[in-house]
């Protein structure tokens, strides 16, 4: 797999991984408490 | 007022908000959307198209559902009127409401008459994987044999319906929130099965063709075919894949307690769509089918691909009626997630402005889906595959509606409901705090974006003969009678919608319509 496609991928998929993780277990986290 | 029912726990809400927005273009429309328009260098318009127009259009669908239900309303007819209110007298707010119900009522019963019929197919797709029945045959003429044999198509559209229709019946915490509870997890594992099958197939016809070849063509940059059209692209894939525009955010958020936390669970929703969408969606079909038939046959979308390329990869791949089934479970899955939103949408209607109890109205409900999904079954250019009823639907209703009602989203829930109230909204419970900076975004860009897409698609429609008599794509005229039909129904379904909203908004606000001032106030 050529350089720039693995990079474009990893980006779109690191964005999307990392803005997941952030809002659902916060979501979670704040459900618990309240 | 009486008590509505309300989601039982966060994650059955977020989970069914996620199988809302997830459907059946996350699987098929998205990865042949990028492979054409730019492939890596499509998620730049893309993630532009999220921020700044799916995000807030999501949030703006979210505080309007909340907003409603906190009035008993799950319906938008009744909700724009509340909200227009702020800026509007009665009398011209009614206006704003019969819009609103028009539209989300047109796409609840007109979209689902026809996406049922597809999730009925691959209901059949998942059986027919699992036994092997298309296995050695050619898929055109299998599909086409399918659609022609009725007894089929009722057998697994009516199943398909009736499923819906218990879920719904049994209410939105026992019977949808249960029902997603089960489905959703299944629905990622699926994904999750196929994702692992096509990382391992190899080049199993050529050397030069292999499912790393298909990710490498899908995410390859290609700058110079990011234009204006594949920016227009974009955003009408965001409109597609959110759900927007449809009226059943709304509704599922209408069963929110009025405090419960809108700003963070709209974001959560939206990642878990983009996590099916771009990780999952855009790692199976054309990978997998560029293996097997290169790029020419792997780079395709819609039915073509779901129902006649990846048939002919499953019946030459080692375990296919597995992943055969598998993959028709996860579209079955995805769009029966997404129709039981667009079937309560109605059932709410009948039960809030009919007083007709849940039961009765989702019998209501089934037996409507059945008759206004009849001419799809009837069409004949089905034996052709050109199915012009659906395509007539699919173009106005399922594509260009639902950026006019994203447009009435925001001039409703955040102009003329007024951007203070809105934003004060947007904070009532909320689990975030979202930025100041992003309000002007809410406010001008999303706004301005809708508006851009709508004339770039409007021009797109005029260009490609839509608006003719006999529409550009018609290749066999003495069956433009069928394009006709799908006009006539799609009329009479708008003015339907809007004597329904006008009358449901009269009926529990007469007195202020009468008196032209607001009231009822909570």
């Amino acid at each position: 797999m050529k350089g720039s496609a693995l990079a474009f991928m990893a980006l779109a998929w690191g964005i999307i991984l990392i803005w997941m993780y952030l809002a659902v277990s916060k979501l979670l986290k704040a459900g618990q408490k309240s | 007022m009486e008590q509505r029912d309300r989601w039982a726990t966060k994650i059955g809400l977020i989970l069914a908000m996620a199988g809302n927005a997830i459907g059946l273009g996350n699987f098929w429309r998205f990865p042949y959307q990028a492979a054409v328009n730019g492939g890596g260098a499509f998620m730049i318009p893309y993630f532009v198209a999220l921020f700044l127009l799916g995000v807030p259009i999501m949030w703006a669908e979210w505080v309007t559902g909340r907003y409603g239900g906190k009035y008993g309303h799950g319906t938008l007819g009744p909700t724009f009127y509340l909200m227009a209110r702020e800026s509007l007298k009665p009398r011209s707010a009614v206006i704003f409401g019969m819009i609103g119900g028009m539209f989300a009522f047109s796409v609840t019963t007109l979209l689902n008459s026809y996406y049922l019929h597809i999730i009925g197919w691959s209901a059949a797709y998942t059986y027919f994987s699992a036994t092997g029945a298309y296995f050695g045959k050619d898929s055109v003429e299998f599909l086409i044999s399918y659609l022609s044999n009725n007894t089929q198509v009722f057998l697994f559209w009516g199943l398909s319906v009736a499923l819906l229709g218990i879920a719904v019946a049994q209410g939105v915490s026992k019977g949808i929130e249960r029902w997603v509870k089960v489905m959703m997890p299944v629905l990622y594992v699926a994904a999750i099965l196929l994702v692992l099958r096509s990382l391992t197939l190899g080049s199993p016809v050529k050397p030069e063709w292999s499912s790393i070849k298909g990710f490498e063509y899908l995410w390859e940059p290609r700058f110079s075919e990011v234009t204006f059209k594949s920016a227009l692209a974009a955003a009408g894939q965001i409109f597609f894949t959110l759900s927007l525009g449809m009226g059943i955010i709304q509704n599922y958020a209408s069963y929110l307690g009025p405090e419960d936390d809108v700003a963070l669970s709209g974001l959560a929703t939206v990642s878990l769509n983009e996590f099916a969408e771009v990780i999952l969606g855009g790692s199976i079909a054309i990978p997998i089918a560029f293996a097997y038939l290169g790029p020419e046959k792997a780079i395709a979308g819609g039915v073509g691909l779901a129902y006649i390329a990846l048939p002919n990869v499953f019946m030459n791949m080692p375990g296919g009626q597995l992943f055969g089934a598998i993959w028709f479970l996860l579209l079955w899955f995805a769009g029966f997630t997404s129709a039981i939103a667009m079937y309560n949408y109605l059932t709410a209607l009948l039960e809030e402005d009919l007083k007709i109890n849940r039961r009765t109205g989702a019998a209501i409900v089934f037996l409507l889906y059945l008759i206004l999904g009849l001419p799809v079954v009837l069409d004949p250019t089905k034996a052709s595959l050109d199915l012009y009823y659906l395509t007539e639907l699919d173009n106005w209703v399922g594509s260009y509606l639902l950026v006019v009602l994203g447009l009435f989203d925001i001039i409703v829930a955040v102009w003329l409901f007024k951007p203070d109230n809105f934003w004060e909204e947007l904070h009532k419970g909320a689990y975030i705090n979202v930025p100041g900076w992003i309000k002007p975004i809410i406010m001008y860009i999303a706004p301005i974006y809708t508006i851009i897409l709508l004339l770039g698609s409007t021009w797109d429609y005029y260009k490609a003969g839509y608006f003719k008599a006999v529409p550009g794509y018609v290749g066999a005229p003495e069956y433009a009678n069928w394009v006709w039909y799908a006009r006539g129904m799609m009329l009479f379904i708008l003015i339907l919608g809007a004597i329904e909203a006008y009358l449901a908004i009269k009926k529990k606000y007469s007195e202020e319509l009468a008196k032209n001032e607001v009231i009822v106030k909570l």
